[in-house]
């Protein structure tokens, strides 16, 4: 590694700073955008292939990924790794680490700055294969690779910040205690389509910033703009075999990887069904594989946002549309109930109403389109049975139409339904779609009783001017991210860390000070520093690490 | 060309106008702020309190949204006691009295709500002209009476879906058929244009106003104007178009030109727009938007103002990530005004000037400039909020300028944004108004050129006590 470029941070995170918003109010970066949209796809069907000890290899069976706004578009075609690529990519893995692990934490996080810069000057190409291969807006899309140089930039840091050893109660004398962080070892990686870019990113740079080797595994829908984040790495210097790259379906190499006896740790974004699957097969320890399994997931929600009598529609009905309707409600932290009470319940809802009317269906490389198209046709269909049973057992508040463009893209149109009982599958089941169910409650307790009544625990929000209420909410509505008087969606790494409990998840939030450590284990060496009485006095330098 | 020279004669002569400006302005001061006392009193007790300013504009917030009275006086005590918890501020010395009310609770809270009422609603009196058009009309005539001019303002929801745009563009429409026959017949007033003069947003003429939509928004919005500069054309009506958030000023400009270039609207003769001085790039945009006016031969009166929304831009910058797009020192924002003032004023065979600000200094100098550069009587008028700055309104009046204000009108609930805007003004640190009335500057001090570093502390005059109204 190339000592000289090496980064000395000295407080590392105090020069970490958010990658700006592309400003789309310029002329320029509205062109740059449309351009980057134009060449990308002369390339369209791109050949994805596996990466293994940093060679490319190809399979006969591919994997087409579709443009979800034009399903005639096929964005790329990808290999099918198999288990035997799960084998080797793991032995591969394996090799690499011994070498990685003893890669200082400041060469490891000068490869991930590198790895930032190289993402940055290719943000808009990447953007636009998020619009076209996950059928992402233009502003969608832009912060999804905002957020993937974020989680570069800033676990890069924290990385430098854990790496150095600690000394622990420094004033002691003849003894030295000191608690260090390694790594794991190898990383299984499983991530989602609707982050294809930082929430891959993310979990890969956590793993390797720690010191662990990677095998990552995108997700079928969206293995494009994974490969373009893999050869990233390799291009800012990471070693062959550090990370691998293994594009193919969930059940056969994803299952390949989470049973593997020398893989020691997956990290999973995605269903919850797939999720629990994971955390009961990590438990089990086949002969030969002396540790258990460590999961870290993200398992998705079924989120509130509470409307109060105090609160400003001029402001709360356009958070509650983007939190429910933007990137078509497939976000885990999207809004699917809202809980209004009862003196502006008619208000809100006609407002919300019109408001949702008035969200303009289209294609995702449109800059006009609000709501885009959702990820594929089982997502579509499994969203329009919702609409079906909304339609038969509540009340529609709005439903529109997605009219010519059904038979060119995999859309469907906002929905609104209300319901009266908290019970209902509108109400607990988790839609991931643009479906949006409304509930009335008579007071503030019993809308934070409905909100909490979830075996979900992600994001949630309230939109009030009662300061009492805000306090409350503070106190007891049970999420992970609560949002006061906002959109619910868009976490920013290290201003919003970001994960749930209960059902959500198991984990601490990404882009938080402490994620980096679920990738590691803590050791702690003492020495005796007595030789027959003798010993420095001198006191270590105090212990000032904030953890 | 400006040459050093010219420079000096300027500044003397904005010296010489101020001062006259000043010594004008004290036979209309004796009543002070044209506010009453009581509400000067809360104005007042705002300003030396910071916490308190902020916990009080909180309170006016939420007031059109409180129901009933015990909703009221609960949310005041609120506002004035809690607040570790969201604003990290300690309780100030009010909230023992804040207390006592919620020990008092039976007795106190009609009390209360009585008074809150009645103070935001006086406040609301202050800064918005009223809610039916039969309301507006009797304060417009008045106005009008007195020798001013107006242009209206309507107040409304922030517009996100179809309807609300219909509505809005149907209220515009109204104004412009029908509220100049609410009026009297004119009285003699200076020669600036049509007596029926109406500013309109233009994010409220589309349910999606995205910049980074600009083909589909300048459609829409087109769309809604055309009805309404039809009915301006036929009943002789003033449009402004008038600028928001730093965001949306580009496409702003670009829909104004769109529909310029249109066969029907082509040299439309009644039509304006503002202009923000305390962007940065404010100069280079003005030179740009009056080439593209020369190249069509396109009328317009520009309304220059400082900019309505400082603390908002400086916010939405920094969460984006984004350079602030806005001066941060008040100075600068002045000596940009000056320019761009100056930039208008030369170019007074393209465009009419409107010099939208209560700021003395920035008046004289706008003065200087009419007599350095020639500016005919008709190219330049001056405008002033409905509510704000009595004297020097008066004294501009007295000295034969058209001076128009520029009046709100509609609810009080969808009209909180505006309120609080103007209380903000009014309250804050660095409002000129604030810095005349209530510290009692000299119009030494007030009247300082603002392209110049500012005085150490040694070399201030001593106050010279004129002007402290309290």
């Amino acid at each position: 590694m190339n000592q000289e470029n090496t980064k000395t941070l000295e407080s590392p995170l105090s020069d970490f700073r958010n990658e700006p918003q592309t400003d789309f109010s310029l002329e320029v970066e509205r062109s740059n955008f449309s351009n980057a949209l134009k060449s990308v796809a002369t390339h369209f069907p791109q050949d994805v292939s596996i990466i293994i000890d940093g060679r490319e290899e190809m399979t006969s069976e591919r994997i087409e990924s579709l443009d979800p706004s034009d399903f005639r578009q096929i964005v790329a075609s990808s290999a099918a790794a198999t288990s035997d690529h799960v084998d080797k990519a793991v032995k591969a893995a394996r090799k690499a680490y011994p070498e990685w692990r003893r890669t200082s934490p400041g060469e490891r996080a000068n490869i991930i700055l590198r790895a930032a810069e190289l993402m940055r000057e290719r943000k808009h190409e990447l953007s636009a294969i998020a619009v076209r291969e996950a059928g992402k807006p233009w502003r969608e899309a832009d912060a999804d690779v905002e957020e993937a140089i974020d989680f570069l930039e800033f676990y890069a840091r924290e990385a430098l910040r854990l790496g150095a050893p600690r000394r622990l109660q420094p004033w002691l004398l003849g003894e030295h205690n000191d608690l260090v962080y390694t790594p794991l070892g190898v990383v299984g990686v499983i991530g989602p389509w609707n982050f294809p870019v930082a929430i891959p990113t993310g979990m890969t740079t956590a793993a390797l910033a720690a010191g662990n080797t990677v095998i990552l595994k995108p997700a079928e829908q969206t293995p494009l703009v994974a490969w373009l984040v893999a050869r990233i790495f390799h291009e800012a210097g990471l070693p062959d075999g550090v990370l691998n790259f293994l594009p193919g379906r969930g059940e056969v190499c994803g299952e390949r990887l989470v049973r593997h006896p020398d893989v020691n740790m997956i990290v999973f974004t995605g269903s919850r069904e797939v999720g629990l699957r994971i955390i009961r097969s990590a438990a089990e320890t086949p002969e030969g594989q002396h540790f258990v399994k460590r999961v870290v997931t993200e398992m998705g929600g079924k989120n509130a946002i509470i409307v109060d009598s105090s609160a400003d529609l001029d402001s709360a009905v356009p958070d509650i549309l983007y939190s429910a309707f933007g990137f078509s409600g497939q976000k885990c932290s999207a809004c699917s109930r809202l809980i209004v009470l009862e003196d502006l319940y008619k208000e809100c809802l006609d407002r919300l109403r019109e408001g949702a009317a008035a969200l303009k269906i289209g294609r995702a490389s449109e800059p006009s389109t609000q709501v885009g198209p959702v990820i594929d046709g089982e997502a579509r269909d499994k969203i329009l049975g919702y609409i079906e049973l909304g339609r038969k057992e509540a009340r529609t508040i709005h439903g529109g139409d997605v009219g010519g463009l059904a038979s060119e893209g995999f859309f469907v149109a906002p929905h609104i339904f209300e319901s009266n009982r908290g019970d209902h599958p509108l109400m607990r089941e988790e839609i991931f779609g643009p479906v949006l169910t409304v509930i009335k409650a008579g007071n503030f307790s019993e809308a934070l009783d409905i909100a909490n009544d979830t075996p979900y625990a992600l994001t949630g929000g309230v939109q009030s001017r009662t300061p009492s209420n805000l306090r409350r909410a503070r106190q007891e509505f049970e999420v992970g991210n609560l949002y006061l008087n906002r959109t619910i969606t868009g976490a920013i790494v290290g201003r919003q860390p970001f994960g749930g409990y209960r059902l959500s998840g198991i984990g601490s939030k990404a882009g938080g000070p402490d994620y980096l450590k679920q990738f590691m284990v803590s050791r702690v060496v003492s020495e005796n520093m007595m030789r027959h009485g003798m010993a420095s006095l001198v006191e270590g330098p105090p212990d000032n690490r904030e953890d | 060309m400006n040459t050093r020279k010219q420079e000096a004669t300027l500044e003397r002569l904005a010296a010489r106008h101020g001062k006259r400006l000043f010594r004008a302005m004290a036979r209309h001061e004796s009543r002070g702020l044209t506010m009453d006392r009581a509400q000067d009193m809360a104005m007042n007790l705002m300003m030396k309190d910071e916490d308190l300013r902020y916990r009080m504009l909180r309170f006016v917030d939420v007031y059109p949204a409180l129901r009933s009275q015990a909703s009221i006086a609960e949310h005041l005590e609120e506002y004035l006691t809690a607040g570790e918890l969201e604003t990290g501020v300690p309780p100030t010395r009010l909230s023992d009295l804040a207390r006592s009310i919620g020990r008092h609770r039976g007795i106190t809270q009609p009390a209360i709500a009585m008074a809150s009422r009645l103070g935001i609603k006086q406040m609301g009196n202050q800064f918005i002209a009223g809610n039916t058009p039969g309301e507006v009309a009797r304060k417009v005539s008045k106005m009008e009476k007195r020798g001013f001019l107006f242009s209206l303002d309507l107040l409304g929801e922030f517009v996100v879906s179809e309807s609300q745009a219909d509505d809005y563009q149907r209220r515009y429409l109204e104004m412009i058929e029908d509220f100049e026959d609410e009026l009297g017949p004119a009285p003699k007033q200076p020669a600036a244009g049509p007596r029926m003069n109406l500013s309109i947003k233009l994010s409220s003429q589309t349910s999606k106003f995205d910049p980074m939509d600009p083909e589909g928004t300048s459609r829409d919005v087109r769309r809604r104007l055309r009805p309404l500069f039809r009915a301006a054309r036929k009943k002789g009506a003033f449009l402004n178009i008038d600028m928001e958030k730093r965001e949306f000023r580009d496409l702003t400009l670009r829909i104004i030109l769109d529909l310029l270039d249109e066969e029907e609207f082509r040299g439309f003769p009644h039509i304006g727009t503002v202009h923000q001085a305390y962007l940065r790039d404010a100069e280079e945009v003005l030179q740009g938007f009056l080439a593209e006016l020369s190249k069509r031969n396109q009328p317009m009166t520009i309304r220059l103002v400082k900019g309505a929304y400082w603390d908002s831009e400086q916010i939405w910058a920094r969460q984006k990530g984004w350079q602030v797009p806005v001066y941060t020192d008040k100075r600068e924002t002045d000596a940009c005004f000056e320019r761009c003032a100056e930039i208008l004023m030369k170019n007074h065979k393209v465009v009419r000037t409107a010099i939208a600000s209560h700021n003395v200094r920035s008046i004289a100098w706008a003065l200087a400039l009419k007599k350095a550069y020639d500016v005919p009587d008709t190219a330049l008028e001056f405008q002033m909020l409905f509510g704000m700055a009595g004297p020097i309104k008066e004294t501009l009046r007295d000295m034969g300028h058209p001076v128009r204000i520029y009046t709100p009108c509609g609810e009080l609930i969808p009209g909180m944004s505006y309120l609080v805007r103007r209380i903000l003004e009014n309250t804050s640190n660095e409002s000129f108004l604030r810095q005349r009335f209530t510290k009692g500057a000299s119009p030494m001090t007030l009247l300082a050129n603002p392209k110049l570093p500012p005085r150490p502390e040694w070399a201030k005059p001593a106050n010279m006590g004129k002007g402290a109204v309290k």
